[in-house]
């Protein structure tokens, strides 16, 4: 440690004394005493080189004095123990002065504090010397009646045990790390999956932390809560023998250790450091599991840590003064002021502490094991006192393919549970049905429960937005506010998973694009800071996410401009608000070229919004040129259910998802319009729709009169399309299945699902069927020769539709295809 | 499947394994799937069909709450399609996932051993032997021995499935 570190600690030092003489002291109270001394003693380390501004001389000379007057006051051995006190706030004060550098009359107070111990002064007139340190120690050695742990070493009370001494960083911070091959052990490979798994969840409280920190930098709780995840990583990595990351947490929680300690300001500097550390760590980790999937036998490939660990060292190695943080209030301090216990009680607790041996029980343990408090209360006053909670929070860890088993599982129980019902109907045997629903009430809450299982709040996925918001800002040189509500608002645990990479996209867009820099803000007399806002909430039987800012907003000038540009959208046709806006999420219609000029919305919005298409949800955008914009996610409150509706086309039936569905109805012939005798629209309150015909689609049959059955009208990118189905059979929740690799590319059905006589049926997916409807010629009702509608296939194994023959696909491209343009131009209602 | 393509490659033709081998027929033919793929047989049952996928991709059924994929092997084979009787069968295989593949009838486990099975004879162009891991010879029939996992390769579906897709994104 350099000199001038040393007088830094010895300011710093003079600094925490002052305020440990703050409140009254008591005589009793040896935790702060035994504190006070550590203090007074790194004063006089400080003031041994040579005197220079920060702690004079004198300063020294008085602050060894006051280490011996504590120690005697400490061992109860001074001649005038009230005195004693007295002269300590008075001493500490003069101290403090003296460290200002102003001239002070120590003599006296030298001699009187001589007298209050009661012996001539030992050290008084010994100028401070190297020795001086060791003094103190010496002269407690001396004392055989003394408990020695008591002097040296009484931890305060009102705080967690922490290590004796303060991490090797002294030593550390020239020695150069250098990693040595990994080998892991494949027989602890459960071990390492296990550490792996909790590691992630470790790294998210670590980057909510930090980031928490940053905000808050002298509040010594918050740091103390990074503490826990970086220690409980380093434990077990070094307990796995991993041996880089056992380093690296250990150099991260060692600058933590002295910024709690106050003995290191956590600057911005230092966030961005362990930050940088985080991101190492992380690597550190995916190269584990990467191995673990495929062990090649040879060391596991560790990516560089040396220099990340030999600038936390320097770091580390760079302490400096800050005394401004507030003090942690004591425990016994906080259940005294709560009229929990007396004072008294505490300070006999404090007294059995400091005659413990090392490591003494806190003081919560003794209040506790002492009867005098109840457990409720110390455990009120820890969390009152921020240092966590002492007890584990009642949880436990469950594999999530677990998880999903049981939802599996309880949708089949659903559905069996349903055809008894139907089949005990049919018996009209009332005991029967009696039981039956009985049993449908608990198949409900068993199901319902099941579900709850799988939720998990929003907010871990929104705190870590908090660090893309801060990356992003940051490169970008604006300034940008994160406010988050609605974290409580739980989603389903695989919703939550996917969804998170999207809300990276939407959030670093709104950083990037959508607030301006400073200079344009101001210009627009907004503040310069810019504003976003995520928020989760539920409505109705779906959830909403909400990425707000209060950037440029979209341009929809430039928008359909580009959209003509791109031939996506024909000059002449007028586009609502929404059209215009969704065609951001168009493929196609940015990511061929930087389109930052026009607002840059566009970057990835497509594959964002299929993302979100993939969970059955919906993207709407709110913006207002020069306001800002809002991003609305939809999504459906578990993937594991849906609520559907039940149609029949031909002899299938299939589900569309209610969610997605605008209403149904039975066209008039006067709602329909035909293009050249193909493209068949139908008119719904002014907007026009294409009219698809679901059976000859799927080819499932012919086009049938949609006059004589059903028209259901969804939304579809943005869109609005009717879907000509032959009855609407019912609306019911169901368990939906993937209909796994082989049928993934299946365009207009997202998944399968078992109906209630145990038949499969597939959900429809708008977007695919679009699609799909785009490339097959769009055969029309009129087109086919009979007026009337067809008969309803008859179920029949050999007949099934599809089953005749392996061509039918290459056919279907001779259709000459439509181009783009003309083709969005005819669906969203142009005149042709 | 890796014996296989190193067949190809070396030119020479791989050789089943002895062992027990599930056989069945479709149209005059008889076929062998080793015992050890096949997960159970289940009666033909109500097929959900799904759209733009090849003819003997017949659909997906409900097999105790799971989803699979149920092909049409005379339909694979390009053989006549046939209609189905109470002596039709889905086997589901374990090829990875599970699949059903239609059968006309499911005869017998045999024991097959690794002397009674000869690699398979050239066979011309039209017929495609790569997934035929080699001929039973049990007393006077022949059973074809299939390597299920090349017949299911889903590759295959895949790539059309591709064509498809691709077809669309032109439009």
């Amino acid at each position: 440690m350099s000199d001038q570190t040393a007088m830094n600690a010895a300011t710093e030092a003079i600094g925490k004394l002052v305020e440990a003489v703050a409140v009254p002291l008591e005589r009793n109270d040896l935790g702060r005493l035994a504190q006070m001394h550590s203090w007074a003693q790194k004063v006089v380390e400080g003031a041994s080189p040579a005197g220079e501004r920060a702690v004079s001389e004198t300063a020294g000379r008085l602050a060894q004095d006051l280490v011996v007057l504590l120690e005697r006051l400490i061992l109860d051995e001074a001649a005038d123990p009230d005195a004693g006190i007295a002269l300590v706030v008075e001493t500490v004060r003069v101290i403090a002065r003296a460290g200002q550098g102003e001239p002070v009359e120590a003599d006296d107070l030298s001699a009187r504090i001589a007298s209050a111990i009661g012996n001539p002064p030992p050290a008084v007139t010994t100028p401070a010397t190297p020795t001086v340190a060791t003094a103190p120690a010496a002269a407690v050695a001396a004392k055989p009646t003394a408990p020695p742990a008591a002097v040296t070493h009484a931890p305060p009370p009102a705080e967690p045990a922490q290590p004796a001494a303060p991490p090797a960083e002294v030593a550390a911070v020239d020695a150069k790390y250098t990693s040595e091959p990994l080998h892991l052990d494949l027989n602890e490979r459960e071990h390492l999956e296990g550490f792996l798994e909790e590691a992630v969840e470790h790294m998210d409280a670590i980057e909510r932390g930090l980031l928490e920190v940053e905000t808050e930098p002298g509040n010594t709780a918050k740091i103390n809560e990074l503490f826990r995840p970086f220690h409980t990583i380093k434990g077990i990595a070094g307990f796995l023998n991993l041996r880089d990351i056992n380093r690296l947490t250990h150099e991260m929680e060692t600058i933590l250790d002295l910024g709690r300690r106050n003995e290191l300001r956590i600057t911005a500097g230092i966030i961005d450091l362990i930050f940088a550390g985080v991101d190492v760590l992380k690597l550190q980790l995916q190269a584990i599991r990467q191995y673990l999937a495929e062990p090649t036998g040879e060391a596991c490939p560790q990516p560089e840590v040396a220099t990340i660990i030999g600038k936390l060292r320097r770091a580390a190695g760079e302490r400096n003064v800050e005394t401004d943080a507030e003090p942690r209030p004591k425990l016994g301090e906080v259940l005294v002021a709560e009229g929990l216990v007396a004072a008294s009680d505490v300070q006999a607790a404090l007294e059995v502490q400091a005659t413990e041996p090392r490591p003494p029980r806190r003081l919560g343990e003794i209040l506790v094991e002492e009867g005098v408090a109840a457990p409720q209360s110390v455990e009120r006053a820890l969390a009152q006192q921020g240092a966590g909670s002492a007890l584990g929070d009642q949880a436990i860890r469950v594999d999530t393919r677990k998880l999903d088993l049981l939802v599996d599982a309880v949708g089949e129980l659903v559905i069996a549970q349903s055809m008894v019902g139907l089949a005990g109907a049919a018996l009209r045997d009332e005991k029967l049905q009696r039981n039956v629903s009985q049993v449908t009430k608990i198949v409900r809450d068993v199901q319902e429960t099941a579900m709850a299982m799988r939720m998990v709040p929003i907010g871990q996925t929104f705190h870590k937005m908090r660090r893309v918001v801060r990356d992003v800002a940051r490169k970008a040189g604006k300034c940008v506010e994160l406010t988050i509500t609605g974290e409580e608002t739980e989603l389903d645990k695989n919703v939550i998973q996917q969804i998170s990479d999207p809300l990276v996209h939407m959030v670093r867009n709104a950083v990037d694009h959508g607030i301006e820099a400073p200079a344009d803000r101001r210009r627009a007399g907004k503040p310069e800071g810019g504003h976003i806002t995520l928020n989760a909430y539920h409505q109705g039987d779906s959830i909403v996410i909400e990425v707000r800012d209060d950037g440029r907003g979209l341009d929809r000038d430039k928008l359909l401009a580009k959209g003509i540009e791109r031939g996506l959208v024909r000059p002449e046709e007028s586009l609502t608000e929404q059209q215009v806006f969704a065609l951001i999420m168009q493929s196609g219609f940015s990511t061929a070229e930087k389109v930052t000029d026009i607002s840059g919305r566009g970057v990835g919005m497509d594959v964002v919004r299929r993302n979100v298409e993939q969970l059955r949800g919906k993207i709407e955008i709110q913006s207002e040129k020069g306001r800002g914009s809002t991003f609305l996610i939809r999504l459906p409150l578990t993937l594991a259910i849906i609520d559907g509706m039940l149609v029949r086309v031909g002899a299938e039936r299939m589900i569309i998802p209610t969610i997605l569905i605008e209403q149904s109805l039975r066209p008039e012939p006067r709602q329909i319009t035909t293009v050249q005798r193909r493209g068949a629209m139908l008119q719904v309150r002014g907007e026009l729709c294409p009219l698809i015909q679901l059976g000859a689609l799927f080819g499932y049959g012919e086009p049938i009169d949609p006059c004589a059955s059903l028209a259901v009208i969804v939304q579809c990118d943005g869109l609005k399309i009717a879907l000509v189905v032959d009855e609407l059979i019912g609306q019911q929740q169901v368990v939906i299945k993937t209909l796994g690799e082989r049928f993934k590319g299946a365009l207009g059905v997202s998944g399968a699902a078992i109906l209630g006589d145990g038949r499969v049926g597939l959900i429809l997916e708008p977007s695919g069927l679009l699609a799909l409807y785009k490339r097959q010629s769009s055969a029309s009702f009129h087109d086919a020769a009979p007026a009337e509608a067809p008969e309803p296939v008859t179920r029949d194994y050999s007949a099934a539709p599809g089953c005749d023959g392996p061509a039918r696909t290459p056919s279907q491209q001779e259709i000459p295809e439509p181009g783009g343009v003309e083709r969005l131009a005819e669906l969203v209602g142009a005149p042709t | 499947m890796q014996t296989v393509e190193l067949a190809k490659n070396s030119g020479l033709r791989s050789t089943a394994d002895g062992g027990k081998y599930l056989t069945f027929s479709l149209d005059s033919e008889e076929y062998g799937l080793e015992i050890l793929k096949v997960r159970e047989i289940i009666g033909i049952m109500d097929i959900t069909s799904i759209p733009q996928m090849p003819g003997y991709v017949k659909g997906v059924i409900n097999l105790r709450g799971k989803v699979i994929p149920v092909i049409d092997l005379r339909l694979k084979f390009g053989l006549e399609a046939a209609e189905y009787t109470e002596q039709t069968c889905i086997v589901v295989v374990d090829v990875g996932s599970l699949v059903g593949i239609i059968v006309d009838t499911v005869q017998e486990v045999l024991d097959i051993d690794a002397s009674q099975i000869d690699p398979p004879p050239p066979l011309g162009a039209s017929v495609d032997t790569t997934f035929i891991m080699g001929m039973g010879k049990v007393k006077d029939d022949v059973k074809i021995l299939l390597d299920i996992d090349q017949v299911l390769r889903s590759e295959e579906l895949t790539a059309a499935l591709e064509s498809v897709t691709a077809a669309a994104e032109v439009a």
